[in-house]
């Protein structure tokens, strides 16, 4: 019977087809190697961040959007992009966890890390910036960072103060938890340096802190419409971003960074 | 008044971001009608291979490997499916996504249209099958030239569903980086933090296509339906 | 010309056939008459191997039917026709290009010759404005009628009725049965499964009677219905005539 044999030839082709490909070749030579490099390349990014923004504005550069961080850096490992621009601090996470890649030198502009809060909801913004105040000066902010962040991280953990009142309601907050250190999943919570940072605000003020995770180019569109009362989710300071919400005080800085394949 | 205007402005014309929406579009409707052909190929021949199987007992290996297609494929969300394909299958190579995006939505598509069509071919009466080979058709020619075209007929609605599904499922196609037009809405959003405008923009925009293909489809059943008059 | 050797056929624990033997000649006119479930049918349907027989022989032309592979099987059908209870017309084509298909896809004849063949035959079984109607739009009456010339299309050399009037009201059965009549005085070779006795009468050379499997008195009509030999026959025409 022709059919038959026609359809098994068919089924025979494409599964060496996808045998082949899946196996077989290597990724392409890395042929980034610094900022000036970037100009005509694929560069990957996590939708609606600063490295989003960035990559955009470079000349003759294809932006490759994705969804979260790890599959653009996962689309980095195959060769699908040449090179991504992310934070610097998940890309340190990102980096330790695969071999074959590394951070250029080359870092880029410095940012502001700050809380969105509801455009015109003055009251909230005053009421965080005095805590974040109170944070900053008995070093409670410093030892969150560092337990997070650099070489005695797990050293300083953040506990609530016994006895805290929480009798001032509850405070919704949205991130991302796909951006590690400052917040990832661990079992069914988020942590990370935000997650404490917020939990440490909300002791202050007397608040319930609520958690929701979101893909983060929807975290600005909870605060504006009322879904979540603040967005904290490393989010840098931007004129844009100024538009639509109200921004803290920055309670820390960070820079975006290259990540390229060894 | 003068802030619905802003908004429309930031929205659609700062930076030319309606060229997101009509690039986005553009790819949508591309995967669309490739994975559609190829669902439709793909799934002809399944159900062919498969009805086959149950009327005369023949191509039982074939009949079984499809059998694992269509549980796998039906059996898991087609998010899923196109991450494997993009990350695992074509893991170490640089392959066109849009390829890939055809490929992933063509696979999954077949297998919804594999059954579809053979609910089709197993609907058509005996006396059909038994009037062909009658006239000396064999198995083949009788599928071909009288099973088929009244299979064809009688899932024309349904096969109309699954491509109207196969739009707006490719919307998913985003996950692989591919600047689909749900895409293209998403990242008007990330520029402009406005939800409403790309969001309504883009289900608008999504709406009409589905109201276009409601619309050629009915034209083409009535069109079919001519031959059952009387 | 259709010889059968000890047809034998089961389906699971039914026994249905029970080793029937006949010859059929050219130029016969079979008539098979018997109680439902006598397998009449399912005999007549061995014969072009719509049914596969377990054991026993049908041989036609020289081929046997039984064995053929599926290209002399084919041939085979091509020209042995076959008229059916429920018509199976085409519903999605003409009723011209129901003549016409297997004639032309077969390559046996041109669209042209096809053509002009559907048009001889349309006008032989008096449907000649319906051409280009489709069987939707036909009386059960006329759909037997066109069934019959899609049949003569293939120019068969022999013509398997099975039951071809059971499916059609009352006033009806007659068009039918007189374009059958039509045929056998045209010299055709016909094996006709029916209930209708008059029909039998009139227009058989040989009627077979079939109960339980075997075939149980055959003769010629007039020997058959004036003076049947076994009871059971008896029994049966008593109430059917």
């Amino acid at each position: 019977m022709k059919l038959k044999k026609l359809i098994s030839v068919m089924a025979a082709c494409m599964l060496s087809a996808a045998v082949f490909t899946g196996c077989g070749e290597s990724v392409p030579e890395n042929t980034v190697h610094s900022l000036d490099d970037l100009p005509g390349k694929t560069i990957g990014v996590q939708l609606g961040t600063t490295g989003d923004i960035f990559a955009t504005d470079i000349e003759g550069a294809t932006v490759e959007r994705y969804n979260k961080g790890a599959d653009a850096v996962q689309a980095l490992k195959q060769g699908k992009v040449d090179a991504v621009l992310i934070d610097n601090e998940p890309a340190k996470v990102f980096v330790s966890n695969n071999e074959e890649l590394m951070i250029l030198d080359e870092p880029f502009a410095v940012e502001e890390y700050a809380i969105a809060i509801k455009k015109g909801n003055d009251e909230l913004t005053e009421k965080i910036n005095t805590a974040l105040g109170e944070l900053k000066n008995d070093g409670t902010l410093d030892n969150i960072r560092k337990n997070w962040i650099g070489d005695e991280a797990g050293n300083y953990p953040y506990t609530s103060p016994e006895g805290t009142d929480r009798s001032n309601g509850t405070l919704v907050m949205a991130t991302n938890p796909e951006f590690p250190p400052y917040e990832s999943m661990s079992g069914d919570a988020v942590v990370g340096f935000d997650a404490d940072m917020m939990q440490a605000v909300c002791d202050r003020m007397g608040m319930e802190l609520i958690i929701e995770s979101m893909s983060f180019d929807s975290i600005i569109t909870a605060v504006d419409s009322g879904k979540a009362d603040v967005g904290v989710a490393g989010m840098t300071v931007t004129p844009e971003r100024q538009e639509n919400v109200n921004f803290s005080d920055s309670y820390t800085t960070a820079t975006q960074v290259i990540i390229v394949r060894k | 008044m003068q802030d619905l205007l802003d908004t429309l402005y930031n929205t659609f014309i700062v930076d030319d971001r309606w060229k997101f929406l009509t690039t986005g579009l553009g790819n949508t409707l591309l995967i669309t009608f490739f994975s559609l052909l190829m669902g439709m190929v793909l799934g002809f021949i399944v159900a062919i291979v498969r009805a086959t199987y149950d009327k005369t007992g023949k191509l039982k290996i074939l009949n079984f490997l499809f059998k694992i297609y269509l549980t796998v494929i039906r059996g898991t969300p087609v998010v899923v499916q196109l991450l494997i394909i993009y990350f695992v299958v074509f893991g170490s190579v640089n392959i066109d996504k849009l390829f890939v995006a055809v490929l992933a939505f063509g696979l999954n598509s077949g297998a919804y249209v594999a059954e579809i069509v053979r609910s089709g071919i197993m609907s058509i009466e005996k006396g059909q099958f038994e009037a062909g080979s009658s006239l000396g058709f064999s198995y083949a020619q009788t599928m071909i030239y009288i099973i088929l075209p009244q299979a064809f007929k009688n899932v024309l609605p349904a096969l109309a569903n699954e491509a109207i599904v196969l739009l707006k499922e490719t919307s998913v196609a985003g996950y692989i980086a591919v600047n689909d037009l749900t895409k293209g809405g998403d990242y008007i959003r990330s520029v402009t933090y406005q939800a409403f405008l790309p969001l309504i923009c883009v289900a608008i925009i999504y709406l009409i296509m589905v109201m276009i293909m409601t619309w050629l489809v009915t034209k083409l059943e009535r069109r079919l339906a001519k031959n059952d008059k009387g | 010309m259709i010889r059968v050797n000890d047809l034998d056929i089961s389906f699971g624990k039914l026994h249905i056939l029970k080793g029937v033997t006949t010859h059929i000649q050219k130029g016969e006119k079979v008539v098979i008459i018997g109680p439902s479930g006598s397998g009449k049918s399912t005999f007549l349907r061995c014969l072009n191997r719509l049914e596969k027989p377990c054991s026993g022989q049908v041989i036609f032309e020289g081929t046997d039917v039984t064995q053929a592979n599926e290209t002399e099987l084919n041939k085979v059908r091509q020209k042995m026709g076959m008229v059916f209870q429920h018509f199976n017309l085409f519903p999605h084509l003409t009723i011209r290009q129901n003549i016409t298909l297997a004639p032309v896809k077969l390559k046996l004849m041109t669209k042209e010759e096809a053509d002009k063949k559907a048009d001889v035959l349309l006008k032989k079984v008096g449907l000649a404005d319906k051409a280009e109607a489709y069987p939707a739009q036909l009386s059960g009456g006329q759909k037997q009628r066109i069934a019959i010339a899609r049949t003569l299309a293939m120019n068969p050399d022999v013509i398997l009725f099975d039951e071809p009037t059971s499916a059609l009201d009352p006033e009806m059965v007659g068009e039918v049965l007189n374009l059958m009549k039509e045929l056998a005085d045209d010299g055709m070779t016909m094996v006709v499964v029916t209930h209708e006795m008059g029909f039998a009468k009139e227009v058989a050379s040989r009627v077979m009677f079939m109960s339980e499997g075997k075939i149980i008195e055959e003769g010629p009509p007039r020997e058959f219905f004036d003076n049947p030999q076994n009871a059971r026959v008896k029994d049966f025409l008593s109430k059917v005539l």
